[in-house]
């Protein structure tokens, strides 16, 4: 038994972004608790939420914050971008207002975490197809421009929630192998668990991490 | 009792006893004292414990019997904040000094304790508490095996002890004790064994901040699963065939035992083989060798089913009871965990005359026990039968490397051997049982089976299962022949040799003796089954394992700290305006006060703080208090959190000019989990009071006649000439001092009524054709007010210094006035030669110009930053460069 099959190696911090009512909340509580809130009331504040997952073998601990997207509290939510290893942007695609002011979404995004930050725009409500408002195709086009991972997913049948939440950890995760993450950086949103194996792992840091085995997944 | 009581660094971390206390316990008063026997494991190890490979063992302590004491210890370190409790045991000389630290977790302790004592049970409710050890605790000295007689089982202790310590164990070698090659640590581990270990509490609250060890995490998770494991298990059956033979300390020649071992068409995945009295020789009984062993084991090999391949498991004997497992060869590789244990009941209690031998192993998620015995002999003896059997169940102890396992704890348990139970006599003779027989009427002679009997009275094999017999008592016959035993003893048949099972999965298919062999004066007995071994289904178990890792992050996210907050009237609010707190209508210098209430609905207790935004200095605006700023909310209590919002002369000047709004959003920090918003909205209504002096002297209309924009467009003017020489406002101030008061006693030094000032200062704010209201003490407060609000002070910042500087210089005093923009000088003239002609009443006032001078030196060079200390040499200065232009001849020369 090699450090037990339940521990997980790394702690993942993530921040979901974007409008008032596109689903963030929603989105997250899919993701933990694999429910539809239907009467999720507006996030005044910062949620918390974790869920361990497996990406490559290892375990991984998501810590996700999920802000309040109301404008007003736009100057204080920021406070919050600091140190995610992860940034979700959400948009809702019967929206077209939540649509429209991603690059400022974006724009907090790249300017308050660090240059390694995995940021995943999400159009939510995709269960919405006949109210549609934007297209995957534009959406598709603005997230290629500027470097995002993309889906289309619904925080009410759970379609492609697990997945974006996945792919993200799981390019965090090859940003560590391939050693581009410093895990030692204070703001790298990442941090190593020691594994179960005591002292060995004590003195593992990122390079423990670098020489194991290539991600196959 | 030794009075060097100094306490070791130690902490007791976990206390294990031996399992054999448990067994006693079971069984309530039956118990036989060796049977008491326990041990205190003192586990020792970093903090924070997370799991059982964290701890290593420090100390044992050997308990035999039940003399158990615990006292308070009033004369070893009794204070006020901790204090000792003696236990003595009758092994150990020291007895063990228990320091605790008094409170309510100790209290806990201490009633358990005496609880323990009173019933003369071991306390292992200590594994609960954690607490300091005296030093005498480390000097017990351990009872070696060889010393304490009837305790083999400490062996294991001293074994795990030794193979525990970190690092070299110079205590170990100090007494001598010879260190073992294998590495108990390091051997392979299969999670197997864990639960013989107390699981060290996980703290819910740490695993919610992540900071649970992953270990503890396991621990939970192994519970989770293991409480589900029918879920994720598919049964597999195995054949297996149990032997049993009394074979009367014959040889066996020749003899072909296939007819006993082979007799079904299917061979047998498993054969455990049972024999007794193998050998029944005096070298036998004493140094337990035997040439029998092998030579029934190459007829036994000889004997197995031709249809496989079998390779022998385990072999154990003691003296004459053999026990032989073999599996098929493609099986051995799955087995785990195999191991053999023997225990002895036999003359004195101990021999192995007569006993049992068993062998366990794991097969797939299946634990299983073989066990042979030899139960006593002779017609009455069934209680000592009974006997036999509680001390077989309760000392034959597996020795695993996660701890031990007494034949109980497996899922499937065999239970074979020549019990030795007889028809009982007094209720059918030999003659009747044997007519019986004759005419195969067994059930009728089984009613009388001392075995059945006494499974029905529950003194034996509780929840042990026997098939039906139909076949021939197994005893006793003479030798050589089917004949019943022709001795002068006449003894009456009886079915001797037993097979038993206890376990769900087990089928009985078939259960016979073979009355061919003749070789002894029992039959050979054998039974077949079905043992359904419980098999991991990979996609199952994925699904299950799964479904614990979910359900353990529900549990974290469920035991995040959870509050609702609760805002008078917020209810009314729409949901995206929820947490907004409003003031309304705010006035200079009017506090107004509002609370909220933070229950905590989780199931955690919360600590809640409100924190700085980011960027930020403070957690509030200057015009708001939090009180308190943190607290700690026990589940399902409430706090209530006070607001109070007051604008003064610090924060007037921004509000005046729309820098700031009375706007601020309060950040409410749950510690390790969640941040609520907290809004709070307030309207501010502009006043003289915070405007600056090139705003006032523009100002010809009343405040509240001017718009928001014209104030900032006012404050923003800079214009070096006003419309008046001196602000109005001040002016009326100081008029009507003039008028009022110019004789009046400790007029500046007497504190004005709030009251009076806010209505002096909306008189101010509207300037109506009244004269002002309020008595000349809070007119004077006013005029304070009004200069000390002045954002740029009537002495501009960047002058501070130089006044300081030249305060002792009346001339260079005077140079400095002449940097003032025209409306400050107008203004700073204007108050001294006010005060100059107060001082000239002074006869009448009793002013002194020392004392104005400091007063309104404050005001006049009132500081920049309100936080800063009262500073008194600062203050002299600022007082000196007044009193220069108040008592000096020449004042209005150069002015």
């Amino acid at each position: 038994m090699s450090g037990g099959p339940y521990n997980y190696s790394y702690i993942f911090k993530y921040i979901i972004i974007g409008d008032m009512g596109v689903g963030k909340s929603c989105l997250l509580h899919q993701f933990t608790e694999k429910k539809f809130m239907a009467d999720c009331p507006h996030t005044i504040g910062v949620e918390f939420g974790t869920r361990i997952i497996e990406v490559c073998g290892q375990k991984i601990k998501l810590q996700i914050w999920d802000t309040a997207g109301q404008e007003r509290f736009r100057a204080v939510t920021r406070s919050y971008y600091r140190g995610a290893a992860g940034a979700l942007i959400i948009y809702d695609i019967t929206r077209r207002s939540t649509y429209n002011h991603l690059s400022s979404w974006l724009t907090d995004a790249r300017n308050l975490t660090n240059p390694n930050t995995v940021i995943f725009l999400i159009g939510n409500k995709s269960d919405l197809d006949s109210q549609r408002d934007v297209t995957y195709e534009e959406a598709k086009k603005f997230a290629d421009e500027n470097g995002l991972k993309f889906v289309e997913a619904s925080a009410k049948t759970g379609e492609n929630v697990e997945e974006a939440f996945l792919e993200t950890a799981k390019k965090i995760y090859e940003s560590i192998q391939d050693g581009s993450l410093d895990l030692n950086a204070a703001e790298s949103g990442v941090q190593k668990k020691p594994s179960a194996n005591g002292a060995r792992s004590l003195t593992g840091d990122s390079s423990d991490a670098r020489n194991s085995s290539s991600c196959s997944c | 009792m030794p009075n060097s009581s100094s306490w070791i660094g130690e902490v007791l971390k976990a206390l294990l006893e031996h399992p054999n206390w448990k067994e006693g316990e079971e069984h309530g008063g039956q118990v036989s004292p060796e049977t008491r026997e326990f041990v205190i494991l003192v586990m020792d190890g970093r903090v924070p414990i997370l799991s059982p490979e964290n701890l290593h063992v420090a100390h044992l302590i050997p308990v035999v019997g039940n003399l158990f004491n615990c006292d308070i210890d009033t004369e070893n370190g009794t204070d006020d904040t901790e204090f000792c409790v003696k236990i003595t045991t009758n092994i150990t000389e020291p007895v063990i000094y228990v320091k605790l630290a008094r409170g309510h977790r100790s209290q806990n302790f201490i009633d358990e304790v005496f609880r323990a004592a009173q019933n003369k049970q071991i306390f292992y409710i200590l594994s609960k508490f954690c607490f300091g050890l005296s030093k005498d605790f480390q000097g017990v000295k351990f009872a070696s095996t060889a010393e304490v007689q009837g305790l083999s089982w400490l062996r294991f202790y001293e074994d795990l002890k030794r193979h525990s310590s970190p690092g070299g164990d110079e205590q170990d070698s100090e007494r001598g004790i010879d260190s073992v090659s294998e590495d108990f640590k390091n051997s392979d581990t299969d999670g197997e064994g864990d639960e013989d270990y107390e699981v060290v509490g996980v703290e819910r609250e740490s695993m919610a901040k992540g900071m649970t060890t992953l270990k503890g995490r396991d621990t939970i998770i192994k519970c989770v699963l293991d409480s589900k494991q029918e879920q994720f298990t598919d049964l597999a059956g195995y054949k297996v065939l149990i032997a049993t033979w009394n074979v009367n300390g014959q040889s066996p020649g020749s003899i072909c035992l296939s007819e006993w071992l082979a007799r079904t068409p299917e061979p047998p995945d498993f054969y455990a083989i049972g024999f007794q009295e193998l050998d029944l020789s005096k070298e036998a009984f004493l140094f337990n060798e035997t040439p029998k062993e092998a030579e029934w084991l190459t007829r036994v090999k000889e004997g197995l089913h031709k249809g496989a391949h079998y390779k022998k498991v385990k072999l154990v004997r003691l003296v004459g009871m053999m026990l032989i497992v073999y599996a098929k060869e493609n099986l051995i590789k799955s087995l785990k965990q195999v191991h053999m244990e023997y225990v002895g009941t036999g003359i004195l209690g101990k021999m192995g005359n007569k006993g049992g031998v068993a062998v366990r192993f794991e097969l797939e998620e299946t634990s299983i026990c073989f066990v042979n015995c030899h139960l006593a002999a002779h017609v009455e003896e069934y209680q000592r039968r009974n006997q036999d059997f509680q001390q077989i169940s309760t000392r034959l102890t597996f020795f695993l490397q996660h701890g031990i396992k007494y034949i109980k704890d497996h899922d499937l348990i065999f239970w074979f051997g020549d019990m030795n139970y007889r028809i009982n006599p007094q209720f059918m003779d030999a003659i009747e049982a044997k007519k019986l027989i004759q005419q195969e009427k067994y059930q009728k002679v089984l009613d009388k089976d001392q075995l059945k009997d006494q499974m029905r009275e529950g003194n034996v094999f509780v929840n042990f299962k026997e098939g039906p017999i139909n076949f021939k008592p197994t005893y006793k016959y003479d030798p050589g022949t089917d004949n019943w035993d022709s001795s002068e003893k006449n003894r009456s048949p009886a079915w001797c040799d037993r097979i038993l099972w206890k376990g769900d999965g087990i089928e009985q298919i078939d259960y016979t003796s073979l009355n061919a062999y003749t070789l002894s004066d029992h039959k050979p007995v054998s039974s077949l089954y079905t043992a359904n071994v419980k098999v991991i289904n990979p996609t199952k178990y994925r699904r299950v394992y799964e479904e614990a890792l979910k359900k353990m992050d529900k549990l974290e996210n469920e035991f995040l700290p959870q509050v609702t907050v609760d805002i008078p009237g917020g209810n009314l609010a729409p949901h995206s305006n929820r947490n907004e707190i409003h003031f309304g209508k705010i006035r200079f210098m009017e506090p107004i006060k509002k609370t909220f209430t933070v229950a905590n609905t989780g199931q955690v207790p919360v600590r809640l703080e409100f924190i700085r935004k980011l960027d930020d200095l403070y957690v509030c605006k200057d015009w708001l208090r939090i009180e308190p700023l943190a607290a700690f909310i026990q589940p399902g209590e409430t706090c209530e959190i006070e607001l109070q919002v007051l604008v003064d002369k610090k924060s007037a000047g921004n509000l005046n000019i729309g820098k700031d709004t009375m706007y601020d959003i309060l950040v409410l920090h749950l510690e390790s989990g969640k941040d609520i918003f907290v809004t709070v909205i307030g309207e501010y209504e502009r006043s003289v009071f915070g405007c600056s002096i090139s705003a006032l002297v523009n100002m010809i209309d009343p405040i509240t006649s001017i718009s928001p924009g014209k104030l900032i467009e006012l404050e923003k003017g800079q214009m070096p000439m006003g419309v008046y020489d001196i602000p109005k406002e001040l002016w009326f101030l100081v008029d009507r001092i003039w008028r009022m008061g110019m004789q009046k006693e400790s007029l500046f030094t007497q504190v004005g009524l709030t009251e009076e000032i806010l209505q002096i200062r909306d008189w101010l704010n509207v300037i109506p054709n009244t004269p002002i209201p309020g008595s000349v003490d809070s007119i004077a407060e006013a005029l304070f007010l009004l200069l000390e609000s002045f954002p740029e002070p009537v002495i501009p910042f960047n002058l501070h210094l130089k006044c300081l500087d030249a305060a002792s210089s009346y001339t260079s005093c005077k140079q400095i006035l002449k940097l003032l923009p025209a409306a400050h000088r107008n203004v700073f003239v204007y108050i001294c030669s006010f005060l100059r002609e107060l001082l000239a009443n002074s006869d009448k006032n009793g002013l002194e110009p020392k004392l104005l001078a400091l007063l309104f030196g404050r005001v006049m060079l009132h500081e920049q930053n309100w936080n800063t200390k009262p500073n008194q040499k600062v203050d002299k200065d600022k007082a000196t460069f007044i009193y220069q232009f108040l008592v000096n001849e020449d004042y209005g020369e150069d002015l």
